[in-house]
């Protein structure tokens, strides 16, 4: 009996009830959200906590340092800062939501230097995105045997990359690409609106060296889990069925690795503020990263708390994101085993 | 065999760099007349722009470095431990603490300790509480799986029905099936310690100034970095070699891990099962 390659890709095509099947996703779905607001609720709740419990302190700064005890306490009291607690996080949750997030410590209204600094950080994160890809995906196909001198050659790359602290990659490669080959800008933002290829120049530098980083842990992840795919029983089974390897490759290791890879690349992108702190101030970025080290170094707490609540806000949604396509990519997630 | 050779090169590295910090570290004097020496026999590492020995603050900053780096692979291993134990005992509100971890993890590292920073002040115990805050949640959750699979085992089983408590059944039996995963895991959190610290320091929300760092001395040795590069040099490669060799360990240690799993003979078994199952 001849046996399509079909039929081997979907050995377990079971037509099952499709009711029961949503009224599962739509369970999971429910909890997921639930669980979702819990966290979200914990972080606000522990930013909140901190960012109150320490601002006696903006007092402190904003005021000048001979001010009366009358002074501070009409500062407090102006700044509602001695309502009961629960009422004041109330009040901070409302003002986070409508996008009234208060004034930094020099005054100006944290939302909008926020969204100012938004567009750097946004070009940052797809551009190295694609170019973490770009490294990762090609690298990860070369040979996957253990011994092969490419396959050690690509595992110390990503090491090497994994242990170079990003500030570290950063500047050598400002050394490297501006100011000895004088390839790229040292540092400074071009916006997209003015100019495309300086848009490109001024960002490609700062997202190879967060890209690099990257692209190590995609590595890492993809090729055990194409490794794994190839040494699993249904592979086993193709190739004794004569199924051609890069056959095999394509459904029995590529297709099973791709909800890891979609977990992986929400993280990614959940975490970039993080690498883009690093880098913008590196190479002198404006961006939303650079604001926040900004803002630690001049004990700006108001601004520091609602960029790390933005952070989490983002992330939660980007792990709800990325359940939902694991959920569409693996078949038995939709059947809920 | 091979990963362990170089889980035993990284170790090798790891402590030939911590006799170093230790023979070298002392007093960096600020000698204004000293300033940016190259490296010669006297000042191996040259000195800074403050006319300090390079040498005495790479070293110092070596041990600082490792010694974050200890504190918060121990608070973070030891205290994911526990916190499994906890979420193993009945009636222990497991689901609140398993969302607060979620919520926790929902921050990275660098960002929560420049948070913290903009709070009062950067610190070395707030760097430590940053960057083990995360990985607690991390490996509270995934040992506590491990924990929930092992329970049913009949060895376990077997150790409950002759009266064994639950603290003696985690810490005899369960705690050395967990060990591969916690080394691990410890050896990671060494790492990104090391590189969380040395980069908070570089931003200068890290290791307070005065104190010696290596991503201080980064920082300060950048705006000379064309007309000394010694200045940025061997505390970078200092640097470098410490997170590599702990990249190592932790990759020889997950490459044991993975391997313990066994693959092989069964594969063949697996064929035979499966082919049966397409004929019928």
């Amino acid at each position: 009996m001849a046996i399509t390659s079909d039929q081997l890709i979907f050995p377990g095509r079971v037509s099952f009830d499709t009711l029961s099947c949503i009224i599962l996703a739509m369970k999971r779905i429910v909890r997921r959200i639930i669980a979702a607001f819990i966290s979200l609720l914990l972080v606000s709740l522990a930013v909140f906590a901190l960012v109150s419990f320490s601002s006696g302190d903006s007092s402190a700064h904003v005021l000048a340092e001979d001010a009366s005890p009358e002074a501070v306490q009409a500062y407090r009291e102006a700044m509602g800062l001695d309502d009961p607690f629960f009422l004041r996080y109330l009040g901070f949750m409302r003002s986070f939501f409508s996008g009234r997030w208060g004034e930094s410590v020099s005054g100006a209204a944290v939302s909008d230097l926020i969204l100012h600094r938004i567009p750097v950080t946004l070009s940052l994160t797809l551009v190295s995105l694609v170019l973490s890809l770009l490294i990762a995906l090609p690298l990860s196909l070369v040979p996957l045997k253990r011994r092969s001198a490419s396959g050690m050659a690509v595992t110390a790359f990503a090491a090497l990359s994994a242990a170079c602290p990003l500030f570290l990659s950063s500047l050598l490669l400002i050394i490297v690409f501006s100011v000895l080959l004088g390839l790229f800008p040292v540092a400074g933002y071009i916006p997209l609106s003015r100019s495309l290829s300086g848009w490109l120049s001024s960002v490609f530098l700062p997202s190879l060296s967060l890209a690099i980083l990257h692209s190590s842990l995609y590595i890492m992840v993809l090729r055990r889990a194409l490794k794994e795919g190839m040494e699993s029983k249904p592979a086993l089974v193709y190739a004794s069925f004569g199924m051609r390897r890069n056959a095999i490759a394509r459904s029995a290791a590529a297709r099973p690795a791709l909800p890891v890879m979609t977990m992986l690349t929400a993280e990614t992108l959940a975490s970039s503020l993080a690498g883009s702190a690093v880098v913008e101030t590196v190479f002198a970025l404006p961006g939303a990263g650079s604001l926040l080290v900004d803002a630690a170094l001049s004990r700006d707490v108001t601004l520091a708390g609602t960029i790390v609540l933005l952070c989490a806000v983002m992330t939660i949604i980007f792990s709800l994101l990325s359940e939902a396509v694991v959920f569409l990519l693996d078949p038995r997630e939709r059947r809920g085993k | 065999m091979r990963s362990r050779h170089g889980a035993a090169a990284g170790i090798c590295i790891i402590a030939l760099l911590l006799i170093f910090s230790v023979i070298f570290c002392g007093e960096d004097a600020v000698d204004t007349a000293r300033r940016l020496l190259p490296p010669s026999l006297s000042e191996p590492f040259g000195t800074d722009t403050l006319g300090r020995s390079l040498i005495v603050r790479t070293a110092g900053g070596t041990l600082i470095s490792m010694g974050i780096g200890f504190a918060a692979s121990f608070l973070s291993v030891a205290a994911g431990t526990a916190a499994a134990f906890c979420f193993s005992l009945p009636r222990f509100p497991k689901s609140v603490l398993l969302s607060l971890s979620d919520a926790l993890k929902s921050v990275p590292p660098i960002l929560l300790a420049l948070f913290l920073a903009s709070l009062s002040g950067p610190g070395i115990p707030k760097l430590i509480i940053a960057i083990s805050v995360p990985h607690i949640a991390d490996i509270a959750r995934t040992s506590y799986a491990k924990v929930k699979a092992l329970r049913n085992e009949g060895f376990i089983e077997a150790e409950r029905s002759l009266g064994a408590g639950r603290a003696r059944i985690f810490m005899r039996h369960m705690l050395p099936h967990l060990m591969p995963y916690l080394s691990l895991q410890g050896v990671t959190v060494f790492l990104s310690a090391v590189i969380s610290e040395s980069t908070l320091s570089f931003l200068g929300c890290g290791v307070s100034v005065p104190s010696p760092s290596l991503g201080a001395i980064l920082a300060e040795a950048r705006p000379v970095i064309l007309s000394a590069p010694w200045a940025a040099l061997f505390p970078a490669a200092v640097l470098l070699l410490l997170s590599l060799s702990l990249e190592v360990i932790a990759l020889s240690l997950s490459e044991s891990d993975a391997s313990s799993h066994g693959t092989g003979e069964g594969e063949l078994v697996g064929v035979a099962e499966l082919s049966a199952d397409g004929k019928s």
